[in-house]
């Protein structure tokens, strides 16, 4: 195979990787992708913190992200201080992107 | 190889698709949503990010190969209409079921939500509130027409709950695994679970007569290991990963695995070369593991009118596995024709 396909594990995390990438490139982001990408960070650190106290519907991108961050404390570390996409440097979201590389969990 | 010229070849099959005979209208509408899409990401690209363009390529593409298996006379209509009713419970988004056709012994799940990608990433193009999810599903061409050959779909319909939902990936936030194998193994129970929920004993038959003494790999468990969880579980004893799956699944908010099926006494009428009058959908998912028992049963006690050498074995699974394809067909056109549905 010439280049890596997404799996069921980078496929679910898809549009927050998307989201870093054009960060990483310093594109133009969408409004509805931003808000995705804070969702997301924010169920997933609620899910880490306790994965059976967390209200209302959890999404799987979320449990996903969550399944990363406990299986990689670099991921863990770049991810702590970002509370929105909006805050989040190039460099920043490239160190987020390579500690986030496929990895099956756990 | 660029993302703008694969659009315009995806474009282009997609346009046959459309044309072809044996397209469903749900499928139809989807397929020309998504043509709208790819016309639209064409027209602005300039505007779009390169990595939007590339992602959206990439799904359009995987798209276009099931809705291309799903256009032919050889997909599995029936199969397909047996898992189309599981779906509603464990999704709240409309789900589409669409098949490739592998030349393999394979039958696999890919999991895609262009829908997400589009309403997310895409913003500037109106949905109209249009995002059914695609339930991709790989059958081998041979076992295209053999619903009792096609049992394992079940099993891969549970992979697709799995991911959609995130339920094995929530029993690693509350019960780590001890390591990658294990892991993988926990999302193949789940599926062989989910399978015997819906058809018993018949989910784990299968592979029993496929992969016999299978010992545990990296990615699936021992053949053992998994017949004993499922006798557990059709059993109602709460062992092993029962438990576990169950928990997340109340977080989820999802329903409880549970028998959702009853067995359909085929006999007299397959007796009498009759198809089955199925009258519940708990029938339809019970047809299965009962027509797999008469089909070992033929083959093995050879029982009127299966007896002596004429018909063979290979007349005894080609007239069971019709007369079971043909009963979900009249359940099938039986519910559509109570509905007033159009096809």
């Amino acid at each position: 195979m010439l280049a890596a396909v997404p799996t069921d594990e980078s496929r679910t995390l898809e549009l927050f990787d998307l989201a870093l990438r054009i960060v990483s490139d310093k594109g133009v982001i969408p409004d509805q992708l931003m808000a995705h990408f804070d969702a997301v960070l924010d169920q997933a650190k609620q899910l880490v913190a306790s994965p059976t106290k967390v209200e209302g519907l959890i999404s799987p991108q979320a449990i996903q992200l969550a399944c990363r961050m406990r299986a990689t404390s670099e991921l863990m570390a770049a991810v702590a201080p970002v509370t929105s996409l909006k805050v989040v440097t190039p460099d920043q979201a490239s160190r987020i992107l390579s500690s986030l590389e496929e990895r099956v969990a756990p | 190889m660029r993302p703008r010229l694969d659009l315009f070849l995806i474009r282009d099959s997609l346009r046959d698709c459309q044309e072809t005979t044996y397209f469903s209208g749900k499928l139809h509408k989807f397929t020309a949503q998504l043509l709208d899409v790819i016309e639209y990401v064409l027209q602005n690209e300039k505007s779009l990010s390169e990595d939007i363009v590339r992602a959206f390529a990439s799904h359009a593409l995987g798209a276009n190969r099931y809705l291309t298996g799903s256009t032919t006379k050889e997909s599995p209509y029936e199969i397909e209409y047996c898992l189309q009713s599981v779906v509603p419970k464990w999704s709240k988004r409309d789900c589409y079921i669409t098949t490739a056709l592998t030349d393999g012994r394979d039958f696999h799940f890919e999991p895609t939500d262009p829908w997400a990608f589009v309403k997310t990433a895409l913003p500037g193009f109106d949905t109209n509130g249009f995002d059914p999810l695609l339930v991709q599903l790989g059958v081998p061409r041979v076992y295209s027409h053999k619903p009792l050959y096609c049992i394992p779909l079940y099993h891969e319909l549970g992979h697709f709950v799995d991911v959609s939902n995130g339920v094995t990936n929530l029993s690693v936030l509350i019960q780590a695994p001890n390591s990658t194998p294990e892991y993988r193994h926990r999302m193949e129970h789940f599926a062989d679970l989910f399978a015997a929920s819906y058809i018993g004993r018949c989910s784990i038959r299968a592979l029993e007569i496929i992969a016999p003494g299978n010992q545990s790999s990296a990615t699936h468990p021992a053949t053992a290991d998994r017949v004993k969880l499922v006798d557990d579980f059709l059993a109602d004893r709460q062992t092993g990963l029962i438990p576990l799956f169950q928990t997340c699944l109340q977080h989820l908010k999802l329903p409880p695995l549970q028998r959702e099926f009853d067995p359909a006494p085929v006999k007299t009428a397959f007796d009498d070369i009759r198809t089955y009058p199925i009258a519940t959908t708990r029938e339809l998912h019970g047809i299965f593991g009962s027509a797999w028992n008469y089909f070992e049963d033929s083959l093995d006690n050879r029982s009127p009118p299966w007896v002596a050498s004429a018909p063979t074995d290979a007349d005894i699974e080609r007239i069971i596995n019709d007369l079971t394809e043909k009963s979900i067909r009249n359940a099938s056109i039986r519910e559509r024709w109570n509905s007033g549905a159009t096809p």
